[in-house]
């Protein structure tokens, strides 16, 4: 059961805003029960005398940097967010001299304890801190200072952590011009319910569990992300591999037929230096060959041509050779053809005298000496040594051509097989570009995809275990609130009926938090109102703000909370804020609902704050329970107003019509017309 | 001919390949002969044609006509080739070539080798057809355009070859920068063009020849006649020097 | 590679290439067509002859050489006998017939078959008369060359008893000569200078300057034929036609002595017949001889040669002075080596040479 602060006691000195009815004096006021009335025309600072009641107790902390947001997270932070500086300077920036000495410090009663907190105005700094009038040293560094008043307001708030405490502080306690409205805001009510009704460890727990399930929730998605991208990766990549296979197989047959051209081409390197050498020798032969038969031949023939000579002295030299060459050779230089047999009959003419080329026997001849005689023996070893020389010749000629023949033949194929390198290597150079993946890279994803479905199903198993175990704090935090349900019902409606004409009434719903960015939700206790409406039979849930009127909302908003504190505090005295509450009302609306506010400033030892524009005195009436019969009843509704008429620092229709104010608000105060 | 036809394709194939090489040398003694003749020096003894003929080998890179046969077997007394001497003593059977003063000259290991004097037979109807068809007396009536050049080429050769003293033309073969290096013995094939991968490198006349340049400023370009005639002036020089 | 002079070729040394190269100007000049070739080489071989006496010459006077192309072919039919390297020998050249090739180096040698009165009759009779010849008279010093054979025209040249020195007044006084012989008049000048049948107009040919250079460049190579080289700008397409001649210098190198840059001014655009020439306006003239002036200052400054520019004026109002326009005077002002200038003129007929003061 929270606690919720009776606030006994403000003060605020040297702030220019507030200068105080005596100038310097600024503002002493003791709240006592029931309705305090701050009173003010605007620009007065109506809201920043409300707004320096919660800081005391934020302090530079709250649930954003920009303070209450419009709507709640579905997941409260783990801890009080720092405010922006622009918001600590709140005050300091409202004043001329930066509230460089302005202080506010606030009693306030927590059961039988009642604390003092005092804090700079300029910056929201903790000056002290006291229980029961005996000052508590927080510490002197000032985060460790504030961390301890944090925990300190755990203890008196009988909250689990400050997070919840600014969440009764806004939800509860404070009723804000922008009215957030706990009904209407789901995860608001959601967290309010657990502040307000669980017990602290269970509301600590639900709201850790909470925290962890949407951690989980927002790793398992990123996973996720990541692996359905690795996952596109690999599938694109296998889909390539599909096509690139048969291309790494020809790559692969490319490759195995290139390796087997690289060494047929250097073994045909080393062969053609081999052969070039053998077919050199064989041409150095074969020259040889052929200029040793020619000498062996002429050889042959310088003999004949000897004898020619001496036999036919005026024979033509041209006519020589022609018999010459037949003598010698054995070939008619003439036609090409065989003359051996020939050769036998010229060489027995001529052992006779007979002319080998006319065939004049001798006594027909002129110039003609007989008795020619061939040196037969020097002539058959010179022709022995020709045909030698000719089958030599053409021995190696045969070998010459062989070896050129062999030589040309390596050649040709090392042209071919180079020219072959040249094209496959091109070939595989563009089959090896064209694959986009290596194995290798889609093993490296495959392997990675894994790991990260692996991670994912953690993260996801981590989501279930949280979701589980929230699941299961809720399902006991759902037994606490639901037994307060009927409680809260009977006295919203108790409120409510006071409040707006139509009949309402707060039913439980099972609410579905939405934790997660997925279709998960939580069942939780949740509360809507329903109501009666103009243009419809019997009653019907207002889920949104959008289903109701603006002063509806309000005032609904207004009977739950005044419900919540019933309930959540059994009862007990506590101080509820309100900033202008007549701000959406009609007349009729502002009397009722300032008899309702008079109801509870008047229970117990609860403290109503409220600020008031003056704008409608019968609210105010209304507020102080209507007309006043007495003068002391004036007398003594007049000590329950801040007066910011008199103590604000005045602006200029103020200065032009203070007394007209005050008239009105004497008229307020005295429900007189 | 109907001999041939009855032959087998290989036969034939190497009777026609032979019959081009043949072909091929006649060809060449008539155009050699044939330079020789314009620039006066027939008739040639056989030494001096082969002289001639090498020369015309080793020296045809300067004007980038393709090397003969670019080769030749480094022998004492200079360069000789046994195939070109089987046709040019054919042409002179077939009455193209006049041959005088045939004489033997001994040759070792009880060889010899053929000599005369060499020349076109001028008076040959044959030859004048031949001619013209070689490309040696005009460009139009070459069978192969190319042989315009390739007779220019051996007409200035001769004409450089011609201010080598007539007994010298020999020795200057030998004392041609192929020929002549060291590095190949006797009984050996020196190839500067034949199955050479790097004519430059292995043809020294050729280098000889572009080495002149460095003698001249930069810009001025010597003509390929100019290189012959230089060439046969180094080849000259070295004669006398020996 | 081909070119390449740092290596070394194996058993080559570098003095005998050298000595080599010092008889580029006594090797036949290849680029001349074979009957100019033999003009120089008989020329050369005639000059050296009376340059040094005419030593082993007997008594005779007159020589004759016949450029064949089959000298042997021709010379036999006569009974000539085989001569050859005739600059190398001491063979007599006078009283004497040769038939030779384009170098008149080799060929065949005879007496004279007739009186030196006769030659041209006999050369003729024979059919001999397509052979591009040379006389040689010693006696008056003269060469006449017929080069398109005995039958046709003749030019004389001179035999010089001594060697020209290659100088730059030995170069003006060869370009004085060619000029006086060669080019002054349209019967004497060569093809191309003048468009065919309208040089009385002043109407030059196509190219007047390749003919104006072919003719100089013989001219300069038989003048200093052993002494210098000649080479000329073979391609229009370049826009420069000139004359270089080179010299050995003291390195045994070759070096560039002198560049003739050669620019033609005219009256109007070459047209053929019963077309009406295009003026050339003074300015144009002047333009090209201002170009005529920096392609001979800049060929110079690049190679080290001195510059000349010739400029061979085919107009027929030859009064206004095309050195002393203004765009040329600036030209030459802006030379560090100032090319030096001359004009020659040239007549579109003999009368007009005769009345401009010309022999």
């Amino acid at each position: 059961m929270i606690r919720l602060p009776i606030l006994t006691y403000l003060r605020i000195e040297k702030y220019g805003l507030f200068p105080g009815a005596t100038a310097g004096k600024g503002i002493e006021w003791s709240f006592t029960k029931g309705l305090c009335l701050i009173a003010g025309i605007n620009g007065l600072g109506k809201t920043t005398l409300i707004t320096m009641l919660l800081r005391t107790f934020t302090g530079p902390f709250d649930l954003t940097a920009e303070g209450l947001p419009e709507k709640l997270e579905s997941i409260v932070p783990e801890r009080p967010v720092v405010l922006k500086p622009r918001n600590i300077r709140f005050f300091a920036q409202r004043v001329a001299d930066q509230a460089a000495n302005g202080a506010v410090t606030l009693r306030a009663r927590f059961g039988g304890d009642e604390l003092e907190i005092s804090r700079r105005l300029s910056d929201l700094r903790l000056l002290s801190f006291a229980v029961n009038a005996k000052s508590i040293d927080l510490g002197a560094n000032r985060e460790d200072r504030e961390a301890a008043f944090q925990q300190q307001m755990c203890y008196f708030f009988d909250v689990s952590s400050f997070v919840d405490v600014l969440l009764v502080l806004h939800h509860v306690m404070f009723f804000k011009e922008d009215r957030p409205g706990a009904l209407w805001d789901e995860n608001a009510q959601r967290h309010v319910l657990r502040a307000l009704f669980l017990e602290k460890d269970l509301a600590s727990q639900v709201a850790a569990a909470e925290r962890r399930v949407q951690s989980a929730d927002s790793q398992a998605r990123n996973i996720s992300a990541s692996a359905y991208t690795i996952e596109q990766k690999l599938q694109q990549a296998r889909a390539s591999q599909a096509s690139a296979s048969e291309q790494s197989l020809q790559l692969a047959a490319e490759q195995t037929l290139l390796d087997a051209e690289l060494k047929e081409s250097e073994h045909l390197e080393n062969l053609i230096s081999q052969f070039d050498e053998r077919r050199k020798d064989a041409r150095r032969e074969y020259e040889r060959a052929k200029l040793f038969r020619e000498e062996a031949e002429s050889a042959v023939e310088s003999l004949k041509f000897a004898a020619l000579v001496r036999l036919f002295p005026t024979m033509e030299d041209a006519v020589r050779l022609v018999v010459l060459k037949a003598l010698a050779t054995g070939e008619c230089l003439v036609c090409g053809a065989d003359t051996h047999d020939r050769l036998k009959e010229v060489e027995a003419q001529l052992a006779k005298g007979i002319c080998p080329v006319c065939g004049a026997e001798p006594e027909q001849q002129h110039h003609v000496i007989p008795g020619f005689r061939v040196e037969e023996k020097r002539v058959k070893r010179a022709r022995d040594t020709a045909q030698l020389a000719v089958k030599e010749e053409e021995a190696s000629r045969i070998t010459y051509e062989e070896t050129k023949s062999q030589y040309e033949s390596v050649l040709d194929r090392l042209t071919t097989v180079k020219a072959s390198i040249q094209e496959r290597t091109l070939r595989t150079r563009q089959l090896s570009a064209e694959l986009p993946f290596e194995a290798g890279d889609i093993l490296h994803l495959q392997k990675s995809l894994e790991l990260t479905r692996r991670s994912q199903r953690q993260a996801e198993s981590n989501r279930a275990s949280a979701a589980k175990e929230l699941g299961a704090l809720l399902e006991r935090g759902r037994g606490v609130i639901e037994k307060q349900a009927k409680k809260l019902a009977a006295t919203f409606k108790w409120n409510v009926k006071e409040m707006i004409a139509e009949d309402a009434d707060l039913v439980r719903i099972t609410g579905q938090a939405r934790l997660t960015q997925g279709k998960e939700t939580f069942a939780v206790p949740a509360f809507r109102s329903e109501m009666t409406a103009a243009d419809r039979p019997g009653k019907s849930l207002r889920n949104s703000p959008d289903d109701v009127s603006q002063s509806q909302r309000e005032l609904i908003d207004l009977a739950f909370r005044l419900a919540l504190i019933e309930i959540a505090t059994g009862g007990a005295a506590c101080t509820l804020t309100m900033e202008t509450p007549e701000a959406s009302l009609d007349e009729l609306a502002m009397h009722r609902v300032g008899l309702a506010l008079h109801r509870f400033a008047s229970a117990g030892d609860n403290r109503l704050i409220v600020t008031s524009n003056l704008t409608n005195a019968g609210m105010i009436t209304a507020m102080f329970g209507g007309l006043a019969k007495k003068a002391a009843d004036v007398s003594l509704r007049q000590q329950h107003i801040i007066n910011l008429l008199d103590v604000a620092a005045p602006n200029q229709a103020v200065l032009r019509s203070r007394a007209q104010y005050q008239r009105i608000l004497m008229s307020a105060l005295t429900g007189k017309r | 001919m109907s001999v041939v036809k009855e032959l087998d394709p290989g036969a034939k194939e190497a009777l026609s390949r032979s019959g081009r090489d043949i072909m091929r040398q006649r060809s060449r003694v008539i155009q050699l002969l044939d330079a020789a003749e314009r620039v006066g020096i027939s008739p040639l003894r056989a030494g001096r044609l082969h002289a001639f003929a090498y020369l015309a080998d080793v020296l045809s890179p300067v004007w980038h006509l393709p090397a003969f046969d670019g080769k030749i077997l480094k022998i004492e007394g200079g360069p000789h080739y046994p195939d070109l001497q089987r046709e040019i003593d054919r042409l002179v059977v077939l009455g193209i070539l006049k041959v005088a003063e045939i004489t033997y000259i001994s040759r070792p290991d009880e060889g010899a080798r053929i000599d005369g004097l060499y020349s076109l037979n001028l008076h040959s109807p044959k030859l004048s057809p031949i001619l013209a068809a070689l490309g040696a007396l005009s460009s139009e009536q070459a069978l192969d355009p190319r042989d315009w050049e390739v007779q220019a080429f051996f007409v200035d050769l001769a004409g450089a070859l011609a201010t080598v003293p007539d007994d010298e033309l020999g020795m200057s073969a030998t004392m041609d920068a192929t020929y002549a290096d060291e590095r190949f013995d006797h009984s050996n094939v020196i190839d500067f063009g034949s199955w050479s991968t790097n004519v430059h490198s292995d043809n020294l006349s050729l280098r000889t020849v572009d080495r002149f340049q460095k003698f001249l400023p930069q810009g001025a370009m010597l003509s390929g006649g100019e290189k012959l005639y230089l060439y046969a002036s180094f080849l000259g020089r070295r004669i006398r020097a020996r | 590679m081909p070119g390449e002079f740092s290596d070394v070729i194996p058993g080559v040394s570098e003095s005998e290439v050298a000595g080599a190269v010092q008889s580029l100007t006594k090797i036949p000049v290849t680029a001349l067509e074979d009957h100019e070739r033999f003009m120089v080489a008989v020329r050369s071989l005639v000059e050296s002859r009376a340059q040094s006496g005419w030593q082993h010459e007997g008594a005779e006077d007159v020589g004759v050489f016949l450029l064949a192309r089959y000298p042997r072919e021709v010379g036999e039919r006569y009974g000539a006998t085989a001569v050859s390297d005739l600059i190398a020998t001491n063979d007599p050249i006078l009283g004497k017939m040769f038939f030779l090739n384009r170098d008149a180096s080799s060929g065949r040698g005879m007496v004279l078959p007739t009186t030196p009165n006769e030659i041209v009759e006999w050369v003729i009779d024979q059919k001999l008369d397509d052979l591009p010849m040379v006389v040689v008279h010693r006696n008056k010093k003269l060469l006449i060359s017929r080069t398109r054979g005995a039958g046709g025209d003749t030019r004389n040249d001179l035999i010089r008893d001594k060697a020209p020195v290659a100088s730059v007044d030995e170069i003006y006084e060869a370009l004085k000569v060619s000029h006086r012989a060669l080019l002054l008049t349209p019967s004497i000048c060569p093809a191309g200078v003048w468009e065919s049948g309208r040089s009385a107009q002043y109407v030059p040919g196509p190219f007047p300057e390749k003919a104006i250079q072919r003719e100089l460049a013989t001219v300069l190579t038989s003048w200093f034929h052993g002494i210098v080289k000649a080479e000329m700008e073979d391609s229009i397409s370049i826009g420069r036609i000139d004359i270089r001649l080179l010299r050995p210098d003291t390195e045994g190198k070759f070096a560039y002595w002198v560049v003739l840059e050669l620019k033609v001014i005219k009256s109007s655009h070459n047209a053929k017949k019963k077309v009406k020439p295009k003026a050339v306006k003074p300015a144009e003239n002047a333009a090209v001889v201002a170009e005529g002036i920096r392609q001979a200052a800049a060929f110079g400054k690049d190679r080290g040669a001195e510059p000349f520019l010739e400029i061979y004026d085919l107009r027929k109002d030859k009064t206004d002075d095309i050195l002393a326009h203004i765009v040329v005077v600036n030209e030459l002002n802006k030379c560090a080596l100032k090319p030096k200038c001359r004009v020659w003129p040239l007549f579109g007929s003999a009368s007009d040479a005769r009345i401009a003061g010309w022999p």
